[in-house]
């Protein structure tokens, strides 16, 4: 027979009348609030803080992306020049990474000046510096953790930078592989891809050279 | 001797009796007598289904003692309903993209079953579901309950669920600041 648990969240004294339910049922309510809404579940964590420890453990986050199964799309990444309509704008003003909100949840510094997204995958962002030698960092909007990766060598930019590219890949390998359904914390990869121009005679042939960065 | 096996076969033939019957009675913890369709209690309860086939159900009423009778008459309500109703395309069709389908929807008669109760039959019902191991009726109740939940602020949640706050002033106006977009709507 299922076992009892203490009640999740203390109760009040005044009022003795109403049930209280136990950890685990108040864990079957909670996921079956609906993912596109990801401001539910903020709120109902700010109920009491053993509603915060259950919906930010491990555990909770596993089922709830087991049961859901596709993670809903928070919004995506544009790379603009937010001023260039305006004749008076400042020219030296690079261009912004901009978070467009597709749900409710918006990361805290939607704006990344200065910076363009290259890939996003698995809840991470992997951005290119635009200003002098470009640098790559990896970060996750929603939890502000950021990763700088080291510089990359000259010859990957030196001729042309539009001839290479990178993406950022989930590297778990644990327990036979990862479902993707909950990257965050877990090791990633930066695959870079460089693309190398021949000329031999009339022809020009293109050649790709893939490199990775794991972290 | 002769009364000896008298007994045996008067004791014998209750316990055919018994299991031919197609009702089990069920006692709630304020000693209430609830009759419930033997096939369908043992077809969404696995605890029931368990004390049939262990043959621990008494012919007088078995006891269960942890549940009340508002919450058993509901539990006995919806499993002599279950047991009349037949499963829409919509359940069949759900059941088999179980994969895709984050949960079951309730049928149209489910939600009316459930909607007509108070906070505290629901809560208490949501228990007694899973006290008896009813997956489907657990799936219902939580899923009732999770829509009372939905748009409401924790103040109004902690209210429907009696809950303290044991945030400090300073702790949640942290959160809300970092986390302003969640309360837009407030």
């Amino acid at each position: 027979m299922p076992r009892r648990r203490p009640p999740a969240g203390l109760r009040s004294d005044e009022a003795t009348s109403m049930v209280v339910l136990m950890e685990e049922l108040v864990e079957e309510i909670l996921l079956r609030f609906p993912p596109a809404e990801p401001a539910s579940l903020v709120r109902a964590a700010l109920v009491c803080k053993p509603w915060c420890r259950l919906i930010s453990g491990r555990r909770f986050r596993r089922r709830f992306s087991e049961v859901h199964r596709s993670p809903p799309m928070l919004g995506y990444f544009c790379n603009l020049y937010p001023d260039a309509g305006n004749p008076n704008r400042n020219k030296d003003a690079g261009p912004v990474s901009r978070f467009f909100p597709a749900s409710a949840a918006y990361p805290r510094h939607p704006d990344q000046a200065n910076w363009s997204a290259l890939d996003a995958r698995h809840g991470r962002v992997l951005l290119r510096s635009v200003r002098g030698n470009p640098r790559i960092s990896v970060w996750d909007p929603f939890t502000g953790e950021r990763w700088e990766l080291p510089p990359l060598s000259d010859t990957w930019y030196e001729d042309d930078e539009d001839h290479w590219n990178a993406a950022v890949l989930c590297a778990a390998t644990g327990g036979g592989g990862c479902d993707h359904l909950d990257c965050r914390g877990k090791p990633f990869l930066v695959v870079y891809d460089l693309l190398v121009h021949l000329l031999v005679g009339d022809w020009l042939l293109e050649r790709a050279n893939l490199c990775c960065s794991e972290t | 001797m002769e009364v000896d096996k008298g007994k045996g076969e008067a004791e014998e033939t209750r316990k055919v009796a018994e299991a031919d019957r197609d009702t089990v009675t069920l006692k709630s913890s304020d000693g209430k007598l609830f009759e419930v369709s033997k096939e369908a209690a043992a077809r969404l309860s696995t605890v029931l289904a368990g004390m049939i086939a262990g043959g621990s159900i008494d012919d007088n009423g078995t006891d269960l003692k942890q549940i009340g009778s508002e919450a058993l008459e509901n539990v006995v309500d919806y499993c002599n309903k279950h047991a009349n109703s037949i499963p829409s395309a919509a359940l069949i069709s759900s059941s088999i993209s179980f994969n895709t389908a984050p949960f079951k929807e309730p049928e149209e008669w489910e939600r009316k079953f459930v909607d007509r109760l108070s906070h505290d039959a629901l809560f208490d019902l949501v228990e007694a579901a899973n006290f008896l191991g009813m997956e489907r009726l657990l799936d219902v109740t939580c899923h009732k309950i999770s829509e009372m939940m939905k748009g409401k602020s924790p103040d109004q949640i902690r209210e429907v669920f009696n809950i303290k706050n044991d945030y400090t002033k300073e702790e949640l106006e942290e959160i809300r600041q970092e986390l302003a977009w969640a309360f837009y709507d407030d």
